[in-house]
């Protein structure tokens, strides 16, 4: 049997549901459920106008065998390579030199935001005028100084890197301001009486620094990588996945699959293995990293 | 609840039934893609809307970008207009999962007379006996020209017989050389032009996607079949010389003579129209219904001329678009009313006055070309021309799909990074399993 609550607790506990209910409430039907229901559809064969057909594990099996499938793995993977630590890294500079007082430090942290907050078709269609192979702004400029225009969004090659460098740039002012928030909470005490001692700027950086950051470092290393798995927009919005495939990263694949082909089955099939590989990378980040990570500020 | 409130609920729930019992409208929601029409299908529809007081027609317009899925997730979440505009290419997906009403029953019920429509348009909505569509519309594609573009380049403007070839380009290659400037004002013709840097195209809207007023009309003037052997047909053709040779002519239309920037210039930021309307290409192919957005043109003076004729005569795209009704419309009768009203010749008589997309009844088309009397486009009726001759249009139940791959290694093509023999090769590759 439960122990008995005191009226005031019970009161107080029915208050705390309350104030929870909402966003539980939206869990529940706007996550849980979709999370739920795209779990069962994976096993279907569903083309969104008639019932789905039980398949089994067809989906998974057809996935597995497909080279276009196998290339967005790819692709993302090498997304999420490139982008994390060069991000993560760039971001906790800036963070560094914004966190000492220096002239303009509102107007510019603002401009670090600005992309973050705006919307993120709106960002990738302008970036298409800017790198425009033909038309665009940046082979403007290299043509005015001499040099042959890049084929930015146009070769293969080059067309991933080229999103990839729009994407850090866009969420950099989210990375900056976790770590400026990890900044902060160091107490002024610990860096003075470094100081004191006569450590260099640069074993500050590593001794103290690092260290008592090192909680926020690891929160914005699993946010980065699950948030770069899930890449969609920006691809979506500048290439559409091409030239040819040289684009086309697993989210983008995926909504082609469920909405532009009909074929939702094998869509859901794709967010549950997006799912897992998300879960396994995480644990290992947490297995690997995590122990390293130190939670005694003081 | 107290006795007192309960009654009072129960009488106000009363009178609010009763209340809308007596109205007795249906509200219908009617659903297109093209805001060029927005004025000319309210004005259509408001008279539809006076001669049958108990419907009420809702229109909602939803940009060609977002049409599709819109449609499609409205059809998973049983939520979907009841009339909406239908396009050949994406008929045939949603026609072969019963996702649209058959027509024939109503047809032959209210003995309409379909031998007012051109007989090829009311084909595209005919799959497997049954009629899912009467004819809205019709187009054909011919090209716009820039003509200040041309007399700043001191070249007289095309002639309506003008012409090409796969071998050498002919005629149409030469104007357009004479149209392709780098930033030193030397055109491609010149033997220091540097094709790295073009400032001005004499072509554009070479894009693999650009199908219907692209690629595929070329295809057909060859001699080509097209993309597959008949409509629902299994077999790619695209591997027929004719057509990798014209595919070829494509990419070297870009690659070789230089004179079309490659797709992901005008694919990738600014669309083909957009860098038509800034004076970057000097001739584009468009359909007929950009005739409407060719209104808004300023600062240069424009016409249109026909598509040069190939070594097998002149082809052009000839599609129409039809009004379709959901299957699962639960206002099966008044969706209908609407549509025949919409297709019908009233209708398409309001819509024609506007001058926004040819009417899909032959006897009309006259009512259309008076609308541009007295204005730019001078040879507005070459579009009528366009309309001779046809080929085969691709329809099948995968070709989302079929069509995705297809554009994409032509984009790889017309990039210059493989020839057109490797492009079609790639393509049967991926598309087989699709066509069975």
């Amino acid at each position: 049997m439960a122990r008995k609550m005191s009226p005031k607790r019970k009161r107080e506990a029915v208050a705390g549901y309350l104030f929870i209910t909402p966003n539980l409430l939206g869990f529940l039907i706007f996550q849980l459920v979709p999370i739920v229901v795209a779990i069962l559809l994976a096993f279907t064969e569903w083309d969104l106008i008639n019932d789905p057909i039980w398949v089994g594990f067809a989906n998974y099996r057809n996935l597995l065998k497909e080279p276009v499938f196998h290339l967005s793995v790819k692709k993302t993977l090498y997304f999420v390579v490139i982008n994390v630590p060069v991000q993560s890294m760039l971001a906790l500079l800036i963070a560094i030199l914004l966190n000492r007082s220096i002239r303009f430090q509102n107007l510019i942290r603002t401009l670090f935001i600005v992309p973050w907050v705006s919307m993120a078709v709106a960002v990738g269609l302008t970036w298409t005028w800017i790198y425009n192979s033909q038309f665009g702004l940046l082979n403007e400029i290299l043509t005015r100084v001499g040099l042959d225009k890049i084929p930015w969004l146009a070769h293969p090659d080059w067309a991933l890197i080229s999103v990839i460098v729009v994407n850090i740039w866009q969420f950099l002012g989210f990375h900056i301001i976790v770590f400026l928030a990890g900044l902060q909470m160091i107490p002024r005490e610990v860096e003075e009486a470094a100081i004191v001692d006569g450590a260099t700027p640069l074993t500050r950086f590593f001794k103290v620094t690092l260290p008592l950051i090192s909680p926020v470092l690891f929160y914005d290393l699993i946010v980065n990588v699950i948030g770069t798995f899930q890449a969609f927009d920006l691809p979506y919005a500048m290439t559409g996945g091409g030239p040819g495939n040289a684009t086309r990263v697993y989210n983008l694949y995926l909504y082609q699959k469920g909405f532009q082909f009909l074929r939702m089955g094998e869509a859901s099939a794709m967010a549950v293995m997006l799912f897992i590989i998300i879960g396994i990378t995480t644990a290992f980040f947490f297995r690997v990293v995590g122990r390293r990570v130190n939670y005694d500020l003081t | 609840m107290s006795k007192k409130s309960v009654v009072l609920f129960v009488l106000l729930a009363l009178v609010f039934v009763s209340g809308t019992a007596g109205a007795e409208k249906v509200t219908l929601r009617y659903m297109f893609w093209d805001q060029n029409q927005q004025e000319a299908y309210a004005a259509s529809i408001d008279e539809f809307m006076k001669q049958n007081p108990d419907i009420e027609v809702v229109m909602e317009l939803a940009e060609w970008g977002d049409y599709w899925t819109k449609l499609t997730t409205g059809m998973a979440a049983r939520n979907l207009p009841d009339v909406f505009w239908g396009h050949a290419a994406y008929f045939s997906a949603f026609v072969a999962r019963g996702a649209l009403l058959d027509l024939k029953p109503l047809i032959e019920r209210d003995n309409i007379d379909t031998s007012i429509y051109y007989q090829s348009l009311l084909d595209f909505w005919s799959y497997e006996g049954a009629q899912y569509g009467l004819a809205k519309d019709w187009d054909t594609i011919a090209f716009f020209y820039n003509k200040d573009l041309f007399d700043e380049a001191g070249v007289p403007y095309p002639t309506d017989d003008w012409s090409w070839n796969p071998q050498d380009g002919g005629e149409f290659v030469r104007i357009l050389q004479q149209l392709t400037f780098d930033d030193q004002g030397r055109n491609a013709l010149h033997p220091d032009f540097d094709e790295k840097r073009i400032v001005q195209y004499g072509l554009g809207d070479l894009a693999g996607s650009n199908m219907q007023a692209g690629w595929l009309n070329f295809v057909w003037m060859n001699g080509g079949t097209g993309v597959l052997d008949k409509p629902y047909g299994s077999k790619l053709v695209m591997n027929e010389p004719e057509c990798i040779e014209v595919l070829q002519f494509w990419s070297d239309l870009v690659n070789k003579y230089h004179v079309a920037p490659p797709p992901e210039a005008t694919v990738a930021g600014g669309s083909p129209w957009d860098l038509f309307t800034a004076e970057k290409f000097a001739v584009v192919p468009q359909g007929s219904w950009m005739l409407t957005a060719g209104r808004s043109i300023e600062g240069f003076s424009w016409d249109v001329v026909g598509m040069p004729w190939g070594p097998k005569g002149r082809y052009s795209a000839f599609n129409g678009l039809a009004h379709n009704i959901y299957a699962h419309t639960p206002h099966k009768e008044e969706a209908w009313r609407l549509l025949k009203w919409l297709e019908g010749y009233e209708s398409q008589k309001i819509v024609a006055q506007y001058g926004c997309v040819f009417p899909a009844i032959e006897s009309l088309v006259d009512v259309f070309l008076d609308a541009y009397a007295g204005r730019d486009p001078e040879n507005v009726a070459v579009y009528t021309e366009m309309a001779e001759n046809t080929g085969i249009w691709p329809m099948h139940v995968n070709w989302n799909e079929i069509f995705d791959i297809i554009q994409r290694e032509l984009d790889m093509m017309l990039q210059g990074f493989v020839d057109a023999q490797t492009a079609v090769a790639n393509i049967e590759m991926q598309v087989s399993h699709l066509l069975q």
